[in-house]
């Protein structure tokens, strides 16, 4: 095995797998305490992107206050889906199924307004200069550190939030006991708004880190918002450090896989992988057997 | 991880073969219509008496046109009227094309009648970008409803998907936008293009090997869907006979990819001299910026640009080279200016690589039925039409040339395909700048031969 | 022509693709968001069966890859089908323990995503990106069906059979029992079905006829490309049924002829800019549709047929009398009364603890054949939990059940219900969408009308039976006296009569020990008098009951005898008066 090699891959696959941490973190949080399956969470992901380059290029902000813009967009759009559609049908009992069915009109409709909007074309965010550090055979660009270790900081906040504060755990018992939480005096309506804007404000994060690398198009929600919910199943539902190791498991799993494989074979290796995983363990890796 | 962007186009696809899998155009355009998977619902409407503007054709053009290509009239087909059918992408991702292409043939209609030459009659029908389905409901109709003899087709699936339609019906085709060598040597179906990727792919290596005397070791880059004997035979035959050297890796990669990390990684372990990439459409700028961001400092010759690209990669595309059958408006060849002054009078803006290859294709057909005239025969009759092409493969160009005479083009009666002028381009600040003229070579030729 | 024939086909496809899946998340309630991919995997089967073979083109197939086996569409046909159920049921197969919904949306989007992925990888099997194309059209004698108008009959004849299939299998008491298992899995199974198979198999049926269209559309299209079986092909056809009415074939009908027509309507009015809209419209409606309507354009039940959903007049209606006669001729025929008394459940020793919970704690008593025995005591004393152990819907930690001497412990619960052991549920689990009727001939046990195979092989016998189960249902609810309400969806019952349809449900399996958890609770007063008439009469019957029940005016109007659970252990037994004349426990019981 080139060491150089594994090496190269490893870091590669931190940085790919820590973003698909904070997806499946964001969209665990949501999933685990709303049940709902938030596919629009795509439209959070997308919108953050065009809200940093259209404060860019139409404001002429600056990058960091693009940033901060493509933030606050991409968190009111999650928070806003959760306030007109889904929240109005909970309380008209609307199934699961029906709340999943208008989560996936939303996230088919808004990628072509977004293009009848913006137009089919990559955008691109003016941004500073990405240096690249050269440690001995690895390269690692200067975005991906700070991206990386920002993700880990936002993933422990998150957590510590939940473990260490009363309203935290007031999500953690609307999560696993909703009726009892209800009747112990949580407001439900409180703590889903709260969960849309923590995981909403995640996915923006993730999506501007890759917005600041690459570009936006107006489909780019769907594929991470997909990496998001394997992560969150692959370390078990309900666990937030489970879904962040399940992310960096396929991070480092699709990676690893290219030192025997030809890339375009990445995805059988995590697809196939995520489905016996399903099979044999439908907990998820971090997650506790249901009773 | 690597998702197959199936449902996430890219504008950018410059080649429109390209496209084609992930083409399922907008994401919920193509849910709907799955139905664009199913059918795209006829192909859309067709285009039925596409007004043949008369904009940008002025008598002067027409006289040059009768100096380059001979007198109108009876002899030039004055009275013969070729029901033709378009088949491009109106819609979806690749609409762009359909239109330049578009353009291109109803531009090349408009003055040929004034040079009073013969009547090209076109349809248009709707392959969306790139869908089967569509493009197979689309020949249908073009068949029943509008009775056309000639079909000029774009796009490599839905062209490749057509193949029988247009053996059964006749149809003498030609695809300018989408060649794929799952095309060639197909029943009354000819390439106007160079095949992509493959036919370029020794003149690029061959201007590497003269430019880096010093590299040896080869690392090839590409996809399924494009190029693929060119990555597995072509490019590595080429190679080895030109440096002597070796190709130390071969990647590929699915359509549409954005993280090149763990692909170049692979190519960094191979310690490669240079890199030969068919890598194309929005995924060739992703992966110029991997291969620099691993600080791998090689020439990277690749067989396509694109604005879309040039963007997502920036400045590090200033370091790539591509080798192609690059089209220039700036050509001096007398056809060309006729072309590049119509376009520009008739549709406000020059013309491209797309809009002049499916422009010179209507020039084809008539020179075909102006030799079919010539010989007595009927000049709507496909069969007659495609033995005048195979009599004599050889047709003025808008490529090369000089400034007195039109270029040439070859087509190959084997399998269909053509030879044009090809050249190496270097990015300049974005912009392609061409380096050196390549030609297309025999797999048993020597490849230096390639580079002219 | 070929333009309309054209959409025509398009629609067909759509409409049958929607219908069929229609079967697994209308009657099923599953949620497959691969429905694409068997269509796929049908069109790549018959393309590899059906292209010439490499003799056939002389050796001359210039890429190489485009050949195949040389078929006739017919048995390449076949053969997608078969490779499409089997497809099917190899993914279906581990999934039966995955019963939570989210879990099977989860596991078919992976295999959509894998399956995808895997047709663009596998050059050699699916040609790759550019997929296989040349698939000969369909002929039929010597005529060659190409143009669109002439195969357009076949879709047609196509989506008729499939329509007819699932709505044979969806109305039939198949989908009976799907529709059961859709709202209450383990109801179904604790009266006895087997609640596994039948979702295992409308799994499977609504593949293979994706597959079926999927060989189809390839001879059509002449080629197959991965592109066509993307996820986005799978949403839109989850979207028609949605759209027309979640298990409503008539509304699956509808929605895929307006969304198959959206788009050239679209275009006809609109022009071609008209295009990146269609989606935003598609996306929007799907919103509307479930803020607004929910139930879709057509809802289950409703349609072109009407049925009849008031009460019965009493002329059709059976007597108790006639009813009890009928249903005490037992089918074996066996005399019950001389075993009267005899203990036939006993109950030894169970033990459960969940966490550091100790439920049950060494639980012993027997239940005597044709008594009412009341398991009685505080909240929380162990005595659900005991019921789930006894039935086997939770594992005992120790200890044993034995029914009529044989050791059952551990037995799955349908197993159990065949045995003569079934129950049912305090929080009623009787069927909403519904019939009364319906409900309870679900629990008449061993109907061929249930069996895929016995509706396609015996369907006069499956018929004849079915007026049989019918009618026993009938008789089931006469005893309890609500027969008159057998049409009425049980929704719209009131909650006393929901309990009573779940006991009919009981009846209706012929099980002859029923344990009933809580029967009266939450009932109004005028109920409860009915479930004591209706409880009366299934001791009447000679059947062994054993209920969980709070209302001690209850148990005693009732119980011969009861089991006192204190903490998960008995502490004493007898007649109910007799128990509630010990203080202790009347003081234990009552919290005073």
């Amino acid at each position: 095995m080139d060491l150089n090699l594994l090496a190269q891959l490893t870091v590669s696959g931190v940085v790919v797998g820590s973003s698909y941490a904070l997806l499946g973190v964001s969209f665990g949080i949501i999933y685990a305490t709303t049940k709902i399956f938030h596919l629009a969470h795509a439209v959070s992901f997308a919108a953050a992107a065009y809200g940093a380059v259209w404060a860019s290029s139409s404001l002429g902000l600056g990058f960091a206050l693009a940033l901060v813009v493509g933030l606050v967009v991409g968190l009111a759009f999650g928070v806003m889906i959760e306030l007109v559609f889904y929240r109005p049908m909970r309380n008209k009992d609307a199934t699961l199924l029906s709340i999943f069915l208008v989560s996936l009109g939303i996230s088919v409709a808004f990628p072509n307004l977004l293009q009848l909007a913006f137009g089919p074309d990559n955008r691109t965010l003016e941004r500073p200069g990405n240096p690249i550090y050269e440690l001995g055979p690895v390269t690692i660009t200067r975005v991906d550190v700070i991206g990386t270790v920002l993700i880990w900081l936002l993933i422990a906040a998150v957590t510590t939030f939940i473990v260490k504060t009363r309203f935290g755990r007031s999500i953690t018992a609307m999560r696993t006991n909703p009726v009892m939480a209800e009747a112990v005096g949580i407001d439900s309506k409180r703590v889903f708004t709260v969960v849309f804007v923590i995981g909403s404000a995640l996915v923006a994060v993730a999506s501007l880190i890759q917005t600041s690398k690459g570009v936006a198009t107006p489909n780019m929600g769907l594929q991470p918002t997909l990496i998001g919910f394997i992560a969150a199943f692959l370390g078990g539902i309900g666990s937030l450090w489970g879904a962040a190791l399940g992310g960096l498991a396929l991070g480092l799993l699709s990676s690893w896989s290219a030192l025997w494989l030809q890339v375009d074979y990445g995805p059988v290796v995590v697809f196939g992988v995520m489905f016996l995983i399903l099979l044999v363990r439908p907990q998820g890796l971090l997650g506790k057997a249901a009773v | 991880m690597k998702i197959r962007r199936k449902d996430t186009p890219s504008q950018t696809f410059s080649f429109p073969s390209v496209d084609v899998s992930r083409r399922s155009v907008l994401f919920g355009a193509a849910a709907i219509g799955g139905a664009a998977a199913l059918a795209a619902c006829g192909g859309g409407g067709s285009d039925k008496g596409s007004s043949v503007s008369t904009a940008g054709v002025n008598s002067a053009q027409a006289d040059g046109l009768n100096a380059i290509f001979g007198p109108g009239g009876k002899e030039g087909g004055v009275d013969v009227k070729l029901a033709a059918g378009m088949m491009l992408a109106v819609t979806g991702q690749g609409s762009f094309y359909g239109k330049v292409m578009g353009n291109g043939a109803k531009l090349a209609a408009s003055q040929i009648k004034a040079a009073k030459g013969f009547n090209y009659d076109i349809s248009i029908a709707d392959h969306k970008s790139g869908d089967v389905p569509a493009a197979l409901s689309g020949v249908r109709q073009l068949v029943t409803q509008d009775k056309i003899r000639v079909l000029q087709t774009s796009f490599g699936a839905p062209s490749e998907a057509i193949v029988p339609l247009i053996a059964q019906n006749k149809l003498l085709s030609f695809n300018g936008g989408g060649s794929s060598p799952g095309q060639a040597g197909k029943e009354y179906l000819w390439q106007t293009r160079m095949i992509f990727g493959d036919d370029p792919a020794p003149g690029g290596l061959a201007w590497i090997a003269k430019t880096y005397p010093d590299a040896k070791k080869l690392a090839i880059i590409g996809t399924q869907e494009n190029g693929v004997a060119g990555a597995k035979t072509i490019g590595p035959e080429a190679w080895k006979k030109l440096t002597g050297g070796t190709v130390v890796a071969n990647e590929q990669h699915d359509v549409g990819l954005t993280d090149f990390s763990s692909l170049v990684a692979r190519v960094k372990a191979a310690a490669p001299d240079a890199i030969l990439t068919f890598t194309y459409g929005d995924d060739v700028g992703y992966l110029v910026k991997a291969i620099r961001e691993a600080k791998i400092e090689v020439p990277v010759m690749g067989i396509e640009f694109t604005e879309q690209g040039a963007k997502i990669a920036g400045a590090a595309f200033d370091t790539f080279n591509f080798a192609t059958d690059f089209y220039s408006p700036d050509n001096e060849n007398p056809w060309n200016k006729i072309f590049v002054e119509g376009h520009q009078a008739a549709y406000g803006e020059p013309p491209e690589y797309y809009g002049a290859n499916y422009y010179e294709q209507v020039f084809f057909y008539w020179e075909l039925v102006r030799r079919v005239i010539a010989a007595g025969g009927d000049p709507t009759d496909t069969d007659a039409l495609q033995k005048a092409l195979i009599d004599n493969p050889v047709f003025k160009s808008l490529y090369g040339g000089d400034a007195q005479t039109a270029g040439e083009v070859t087509f190959n009666p084997e399998d269909h395909t053509i030879s044009k002028p090809m050249g190496v381009f270097k990015v300049v600040g974005g912009k392609p700048e061409k380096v050196a003229d390549i030609v297309k070579v025999s797999s048993t030729a020597d490849p230096a031969t390639a580079l002219v | 022509m070929s333009y309309y024939a054209d959409i025509g086909i398009t629609i067909l496809i759509l409409m049958t693709l929607a219908v069929s899946l229609n079967l697994l998340l209308g009657y099923a309630g599953r949620v497959s968001m691969a429905h694409a991919i068997f269509f796929g995997i049908g069109g790549f089967t018959a393309a590899r069966l059906t292209l010439p073979t490499k003799e056939e083109l002389g050796g001359v197939a210039t890429s190489g890859l485009q050949t195949g086996a040389g078929w006739s569409w017919v048995w390449a046909l076949v053969v997608a089908i078969v490779v499409a159920f089997l497809a099917a049921l190899l993914i279906s197969l581990p999934a039966v323990r995955l019963v939570r919904g989210e879990y099977l949306i989860l596991l078919t989007l992976a295999f959509q995503l894998v399956a995808n992925q895997l047709m663009g990888v596998l050059k050699n099997v699916t040609g790759g990106p550019f997929g296989l194309s040349g698939i000969p059209s369909m002929t039929i004698g010597d005529k060659v069906l190409f143009l669109p108008e002439e195969v357009f009959w076949v879709f047609l004849v196509a989506a008729v059979v499939s329509i007819a299939i699932c709505w044979g299998l969806g109305e039939s008491p198949f989908g009976r029992l799907l529709k059961g298992l859709r709202e209450h899995d383990t109801a179904v199974a604790s009266v006895g079905k087997n609640p596994v198979v039948p979702e295992l198999l409308a799994f499977s049926i609504s593949a293979a006829i994706a597959g079926g269209v999927g060989a189809l559309a390839a001879f059509y299209y002449g080629s197959v490309v991965p592109s066509n079986y993307t996820l986005t092909f799978s949403i839109l056809i989850v979207s028609v049924v949605v759209l027309g009415g979640i298990g409503n074939l008539t509304g699956t009908v509808v929605g895929a002829i307006i969304l198959g027509l959206l788009e050239p309507m679209l275009r006809k009015w609109f022009g071609d800019g008209a295009i990146p809209w269609q989606a935003v419209i598609y996306g929007a409606a799907l919103v509307l549709m479930m803020r607004i309507r929910p139930q879709g354009l057509i809802p289950e039940g409703k349609g072109l047929i009407r049925r009849r959903r008031g009460r019965r007049p009493e002329a059709e209606v059976p007597t108790e009398a006639e009813a009890l006669e009928r249903l005490s001729h037992r089918d074996d025929g066996a005399d019950t009364s001389a075993a009267l008394g005899m203990p036939i459940v006993e109950v030894h020793d169970l033990q459960k603890s969940f966490g550091g919970l100790k439920a049950v704690n060494g639980a012993t008593f027997t239940l005597e054949q044709g008594k009412v025995t009341a398991l009685i005591g505080p909240n929380g004393a162990g005595k659900t939990t005991i019921f789930n152990m006894i039935c086997g819907s939770i594992e005992a930690d120790t200890g044993t059940v034995r029914l009529r001497g044989e050791d059952v412990t551990g037995e799955a619960p349908y197993k159990m219900a065949r045995r003569g052991l079934a129950r049912s549920f305090q929080d009623v689990r009787v069927c909403q969408r519904l019939s009364a009727l319906d409900n309870v001939a679900m629990g008449v046990p061993d109907q061929p009308g249930e069996r895929v195979s016995q509706l396609i092989l015996r369907p006069l016998r499956t018929r004849r039976v079915e007026q049989e189960v019918r009618a026993k249902a009938l008789d089931c609810l006469a005893l309890l006296g609500i027969a008159s309400q057998a049409d009425v969806l049980v929704s719209d019952l009131s909650y006393g009569d929901q309990k009573l349809v779940a006991i009919a449900r009981l009846l209706a399996t012929g099980c002859d020990v029923l344990l009933l958890d809580e029967p009266t609770s939450g009932v109004d007063p005028a109920s409860v008098e009915k479930v004591i008439a209706g409880i009366g009469r299934l001791r009447a019957l000679g059947h062994t009951v054993c209920l969980v029940e709070h209302s001690v005016h209850f148990v005693q109007r009732l119980a011969d005898r009861a089991v006192f659970l204190d903490q998960g252990t008995v502490i004493a037994e007898g007649t109910v008066d007799e128990l509630m004349n010990r203080r202790e426990l009347a003081e234990l019981y009552f919290g005073t």
